[in-house]
């Protein structure tokens, strides 16, 4: 039998990449936080 | 991201908020929904549905396709279009925005599902989609709209969002 499609965490405490350091949280209306560290060679781009 | 300039060409509006530490930054989007993160390790692509992109580290690339006849069908307009972000040399993280709760289903080899057009948000680019069209009848004589689906084939994962809204465009 087909594994039906898993919910993705709407909650992430901790998420890391090069140079950066992130988390979401909210529940309606979720906020995506970034913390960048300025090692980056180049940087975040973000819609508006 | 080298394709902004190409789809600015297509008629297309983009526009970016670029920001470079060390500094924090927060991002929302202004519906109800799902936010998650996507890490693209070298050399791995994933297509992304229009409207769906919220932020992404700056050493992904960025291009699109325009996605013909599907949307005709379904909004009354001339196609819609398909976002790819690919990471060529590190890994970098794509953040998507999808309406509702979001869902991803792995598919194996030849492994297929059917969504609603509006439902799917991203694919790997491993993943086909095709469009799946039946006409409805009403009686003999009786005419009637057609029921379209995408089906996606694997391998890859395919991402499922449970509400949509179809952004206004000038189309």
């Amino acid at each position: 039998m087909q594994k039906p499609p898993q919910p993705l965490p709407t909650k992430l405490e901790e998420g890391q990449a090069s140079g950066i350091r992130y988390r979401i949280d909210g529940e309606l209306v979720p906020v995506l936080h970034t913390c960048l560290d300025g090692r980056a060679r180049r940087p975040t781009r973000a819609a508006l | 991201m080298k394709g902004a300039f190409k789809r600015m060409v297509a008629g297309m509006p983009i526009f970016l908020t670029e920001a470079q530490g060390p500094a924090e930054i927060a991002f929302s989007r202004d519906g109800a929904g799902h936010l998650f993160p996507l890490h693209l390790m070298p050399g791995k692509a994933v297509l992304v549905r229009e409207h769906q992109f919220l932020a992404t580290t700056g050493n992904l690339d960025y291009t699109f396709n325009r996605v013909k006849g599907v949307s005709n069908m379904l909004l009354g307009s001339t196609g819609f279009f398909v976002d790819r972000f690919s990471a060529s040399h590190q890994e970098g993280v794509l953040w998507l925005h999808g309406y509702g709760n979001v869902f991803e289903k792995e598919l194996a080899q030849n492994e297929q599902i059917d969504i609603e057009p509006g439902g799917w948000v991203y694919r790997d680019e491993t993943v086909r989609m095709d469009v799946q069209m039946f006409g409805l009848k009403t009686g003999i004589f009786g005419g009637g709209g057609n029921m379209i689906w995408n089906r996606f084939t694997g391998p890859g994962r395919v991402g499922i969002q449970s509400m949509y809204l179809h952004m206004p465009t000038s189309e």
